[in-house]
């Protein structure tokens, strides 16, 4: 042993000097070690790396500039509420935000009672609501960009109407026209789009102008034009005067608003100098929303617009500061696309967001509470259980109403639409279609064969045939089969439809979980005295169903998707009320694609959520028999 | 001692003896056989479907209503109630158990209740279906299809195609034959005309989908993390969101924002295909008169390559030689070809010349065209049927065990013999069922055009309807005839599975 150890030809012996590193080589470790790994590890690769990056950049940049750029996303902050509840009678929304924040309450609680609560879900809340409370500081320090309003010899200068805070600040100003080389572009021109008949379209009148100059058909410098312009409040008094005229042709005021309320900007066109063309600029002047709350909370809050020698003003001689009147031209600034879009939509949605995750937080401190000490986790499981059940019911009446009852009003299902639509007939569908399919399925494989064969033959009839079929088939001969005056009720129907769609794919999903039943468990029931129905819903029927819940669930993330279906036959859930957003309504025609983005990735994260816990359910064993 | 009539021994002479069964009369054997039961009742059921109400109005025998439903399920059960009371009570002849504690006596009693239940509650909504419907003053009338057709279809077939041998074929040869028009006058026309355009659509979308969703499932296993991530990511998108959506977006967002006019149109190649807000313009192929002999050789090159493609299985079974099967057809049916177009321009010229889409004022003039509609459900379905091709791909080549592709290094497969020879076979053991399954999803996702206005089967079926009002009858026949699309594709699939199939005893 000691002759060995000291031999220096067996072992290494460390010379006196610390080695060099001992780490591998930097090309190996670390970032450039993992991308000469994926990314670069053979010229084949690394063409394909660069082609491959190349065109997604391409792609990504071009969206994403389109995105904060071009995209009116004012389209969804303004219809959020028929995306979300469709015309559901706008006085009675607490209802549905009842029955929401008792279902979040009710999901969070049995999710945590039954998995624990995972911390990365608890850091993900929080960071959404972090960055939700955060964003609208983020445009706090961005003025909001300034309003023009084309002045031309032919259109009628009318007034134009805003509301203003006290020692708010408001610049007005005359940008004259009269340089032909003014046409190009114009950064963050926000002009007034007609909202009636009535008025001209700043948009059009402006594009006219410049293909007019363009042309050669017109010359800006013979400019002539006389403009005095007074700023007055709501009871006539002047407050500021802009005077632009032929010598003096932009010209500006300041004024700080002494009171809240409504204010006018009157644009007077001195007789005779009428020739030529000028903007009249508004700066730090804020936008309002004309949906029905605002309406009310403003009038409540600064009384009425004054009529201002306009005789009628239901005959649209008056212009007001609205948001659903303005849209952009030229490019857009990040920090525009802030204050118009961002922060608004964000405004919009914090206070239900937060109050939901609230919620579910709640619920899910009961459900840990009751997890944590085992003798109350027995009665907490079935109080829960009992609640969803009460739930269920009583949230059909609570949205549906009751005849005669003066707190819960009466509210058709045909006023029903948008993501509540969607939501209760996937809800409903999964609950009418599971015990059918399994009906089914147990029908197709008994030994009877007359059973057999009628379940065979209407689950590959259903399955056989293109979905909206069936939904055409609900739709109008169903309610032929029960009276003539086909009073039953179009959601009523569709959810018959989807119920049987479900149910005859389900029954095929469960007939594989039936046959991977072993034959030894039937043989052994039988041996145990058994009969046929003990047998079927105690042995195989547990079995078969936990052998089957991926699939299942996957079934239930397509019937969440084919709601979508029910557009084509006329209900107006999330999807089909986009066809009467964007169509139906004048001021926000040709921004489909935000529209249809908005609603592909609502439908994306919760069919994504669908999954991801099915591929969970999986992977834990939860609901399994055996943990 | 007992009498030995009385009891049964067997003896091992009787197990030994290996007697075959007592063989049956060929009546008895037609009378148990399973199959010609259930031929029998099937027919039966048809028959007095058929000729209950001629029958009653034969004998003069009228009946209220419900009396009626259930006289006549009473009729369709009594064959099977005397068939089971005769089996029981010879049973209890044969045993002494009384028939109605036989186990086979009481499920088939079971079952005919069951029966009484479903023909019973049938026969009660039928019945309320043909009242309610005689009470709004439709009537179920399947002569709907002879009826006109009053609106002219977007699109539908080459109306030049030559079709008239198809007169010979019985009851719906002269319309087949008389082209498919745009202007249908009947609806069995216009069903045709809708039919193709779904047909067209799908098979079109069938191969472009297998083809893109192979691509991307490759990419979801490739080494290369950015491919990997950029599969994964369009995997996910297009799974998650509902197509019906895909194909708004596409359309209203995507073609429809491209400008219309053909000046304007987006050139791809230029001069040769353009896409614009109305469509997809192409190189039409036209084919001259002499064509038809490059037809000929081209058949013949096939028939030619089936001949080969047998002959060298066979030399490689025997010999062992590499079968090279490919090559031998590629280069048949291509000399075949070549020879025919040798000869056809020798006549007269090269046979086919591509017809450019002109840029005009208002239109392209010339090439062919695949309207707005088609292109955006063309698209559509493709790309969010690959997504799902994609994951069977993917899902089928991982499950092929780790240790096969060791193997077949360690036997010196270089990877293109690894992959034809060891993973694909067992891939698609694995892919085939899931892969039928998407392709008659695919087809019946076809029905969605109507959503963006494109004339398939089922626009033209609700069009139909919306002019005759026979809701029932329509539904009836496009569901006939979406069941045998889907059954020929099931077919089809099967076929190929089972050549798939591993070949056990």
């Amino acid at each position: 042993m000691a002759q060995i150890a000291h031999d220096p030809e067996l072992f290494y012996v460390a010379s006196p000097q610390a080695p060099a590193s001992r780490r591998p080589p930097a090309s190996q470790i670390g970032a450039v070690g993992w991308m000469r790994e994926n990314l670069f590890s053979s010229p084949g690769n690394t063409a394909l790396t660069i082609i491959t990056a190349l065109v997604i950049g391409w792609a990504l940049v071009n969206t994403i500039s389109w995105a904060l750029r071009d995209a009116e996303w004012t389209v969804i902050t303004a219809n959020l509420r028929l995306l979300m509840v469709g015309q559901y009678e706008p006085t009675q929304l607490w209802r549905v935000n009842l029955v929401a924040l008792v279902t979040l309450f009710l999901c969070g609680a049995s999710v945590v009672l039954a998995a624990g609560a995972g911390r990365g879900v608890l850091i993900a809340l929080a960071a959404a609501v972090f960055a939700l409370l955060i964003i609208p500081f983020s445009a706090a320090g961005i003025p909001p960009p300034p309003i023009r309003v084309l002045v031309t010899p032919t259109n009628a200068a009318n007034p134009l109407l805003f509301i203003g805070d006290a020692g708010q600040v408001v610049t007005i100003a005359v940008e004259a026209l009269d340089d032909n080389a003014q046409v190009g572009d114009v950064q963050n021109y926000v002009g007034f789009l007609e909202n009636t008949a009535g008025l001209e379209n700043s948009r059009t009148l402006w594009n006219d102008l410049r293909a007019q100059v363009t042309a050669g058909t017109l010359d800006l410098s013979q400019y002539a034009l006389t403009l005095e312009i007074n700023v007055i409040n709501a009871s006539g008094d002047v407050l500021a005067t802009v005077n632009s005229t032929p010598d003096a042709h932009d010209a500006m005021a300041t004024v700080m608003l002494p009171a809240s309320g409504w204010y006018a900007v009157m644009i007077d066109r001195a007789d005779g100098a009428t020739a030529g063309n000028a903007f009249v600029r508004l700066d730090g002047v804020t936008t309002f929303t004309t949906d029905a709350a605002s309406t009310s909370a403003r009038l409540a809050r600064y009384g009425e617009p004054p009529l201002l020698a306009c005789p009628d003003p239901a005959t649209d001689c008056l212009r007001f500061v609205a948001e659903r009147d303005l849209r952009f031209e030229g490019s857009r600034s990040l920090g525009a696309y802030l204050t118009t879009q961002l922060v608004p939509f964000v405004q919009a949605v914090v206070l239900p967001v937060i109050a939901g995750i609230a919620v579910i937080v709640a619920g899910g401190a009961l459900g840990a509470w009751a997890r944590r000490s085992p003798q109350v986790q027995s009665p907490v499981q079935r109080g829960l259980l009992i609640a969803w059940v009460v739930m269920l019911f009583a949230s059909w009446f609570v949205l549906r109403g009751v005849e005669g009852s003066t707190l819960l009003t009466p509210v058709p299902t045909s006023v029903w639409g948008g993501l509540l639509l969607t939501l209760i007939l996937t809800v409903v569908a999964i609950l009418a279609s599971f015990p059918l399919g399994v009906l089914l399925a147990l029908g197709r494989t008994s030994s009877l064969p007359i059973l057999s064969a009628v379940c065979t033959a209407f689950i590959e009839v259903i399955r056989g045939v293109p979905f909206i079929t069936i939904l055409f088939f609900a739709k109008l001969i169903v309610p032929f089969f029960i009276s003539a005056s086909a009073d039953v009720d179009q959601v009523i129907r569709m959810m018959i439809g989807l119920s049987i769609f479900t149910a005859a794919y389900l029954a095929e999903v469960v007939r594989g979980g039936l046959q991977i039943v072993p034959k030894g468990q039937i043989e052994a029931s039988k041996a145990l005295g058994l009969n046929g129905f003990q047998q079927t819903t105690q042995i195989v029927l547990p079995q078969a169903l936990r052998a089957v819940i991926p699939a299942i669930m996957n079934q239930f993330v397509a019937l969440f998707k084919d709601t979508s279906l029910v557009a084509v036959v006329g209900l107006f859930e999330l999807l089909g009320i986009i066809d009467f957003i964007v169509n139906g309504q004048q001021q926000f025609r040709g921004l489909a694609r935000e529209a249809y983005l908005f609603v592909g990735s609502i439908y994306f994260v919760i069919s994504y959520a669908m999954s991801a816990a099915s591929q969970w359910v999986e992977r834990t064993g939860v609901g399994s028999a055996r943990r | 001692m007992a009498n030995s009539s009385d009891l049964t021994f067997v003896t091992r002479a009787d197990l030994t003896a290996r007697r075959p069964p007592p063989r049956l009369s060929p009546l008895a054997a037609l009378i148990r056989d399973g199959g010609v039961k259930r031929l029998t009742g099937v027919v039966y059921f048809i028959a007095l479907l058929i000729f209950w109400d001629p029958l009653l109005a034969a004998l003069g025998i009228t009946l209220p209503v419900e009396l009626d439903g259930i006289l006549f399920t009473v009729a369709i059960c009594a064959p099977l109630i005397a068939v089971t009371l005769l089996d029981g009570l010879r049973t209890q002849a044969r045993t002494g158990t009384p028939f109605y504690r036989d186990v086979t006596f009481l499920r088939n009693a079971g079952e005919i209740v069951l029966l009484f239940l479903i023909v019973q509650a049938g026969v009660t909504l039928f019945g309320n279906l043909q009242t309610n419907l005689a009470r709004s003053g439709l009537v179920i009338d399947f002569g709907v299809i002879g009826r006109t057709f009053g609106v002219e279809i977007t699109e539908g077939p080459d109306p030049s195609l030559p079709l008239e041998f198809l007169n010979n074929v019985p009851v719906i040869g002269a319309a087949l034959a008389e082209q498919p028009v745009l202007r249908p006058d009947t609806v069995l026309r216009a069903l045709m005309t809708g039919f193709a355009n779904t047909l067209s659509v799908s098979s079109l979308s069938l191969i472009a989908t297998t083809l893109l969703g192979l691509l991307i499932g490759v990419g979801l296993l490739s080494r290369n993390w950015l491919v990997r991530t950029v599969a994964n990511v369009y995997t996910e998108i297009f799974r998650n969101t509902p197509l019906l959506v895909q194909l708004f977006f596409l359309y209203g967002g995507v073609i429809k924002a491209l400008p219309p006019r053909p000046r304007e149109a987006v050139e791809i190649i230029p001069g040769a295909m353009y896409v614009s807000g109305r469509g997809f313009y192409y190189p039409a192929l036209v084919s001259a008169e002499h064509s038809t002999i490059v037809t000929v050789a081209l058949l013949i090159g096939v028939v030619l390559a089936l001949l080969l493609w047998r002959w060298r299985i066979s030399v490689h079974e025997r010999t062992g030689q590499a079968a090279k099967v490919w090559q031998y057809i590629l280069s048949a049916v291509a000399g075949c070809g070549l020879v025919g177009l040798l000869i056809a321009s020798a006549q007269g010229g090269f046979p086919y010349t591509l017809a450019l889409p002109a840029v005009g004022n208002f239109n392209f003039s010339g090439g062919a065209s695949l309207s707005a509609e088609y292109l955006t459900l063309f698209l559509g379905l493709t790309l969010y049927t690959a997504a799902f091709i994609a994951d069977i791909v993917r899902a089928g080549i991982q499950s092929v065990h780790k240790g096969q592709i060791e193997a077949a290094r360690a036997l010196g497969l270089n990877n293109g013999q690894t992959l034809n020879k060891v993973v694909l076979p067992q891939a698609l053991r694995l892919a085939v069922p899931p892969l039928t399954n998407q392709y008659l999803n695919l087809v019946k996702n076809s029905s969605l055009g109507i959503a963006i206005g494109f004339t398939d089967l089922y626009n033209v079926g609700t069009i139909a309807y919306n002019q005759t009002g026979q809701s029932v009858a329509m539904f009836a026949i496009m569901a006939i005839i979406y069941l045998t699309v889907s059954l020929t594709i099931s077919f089809v699939m099967n076929l190929f599975n089972s050549t798939l199939a591993l070949k056990t005893r």
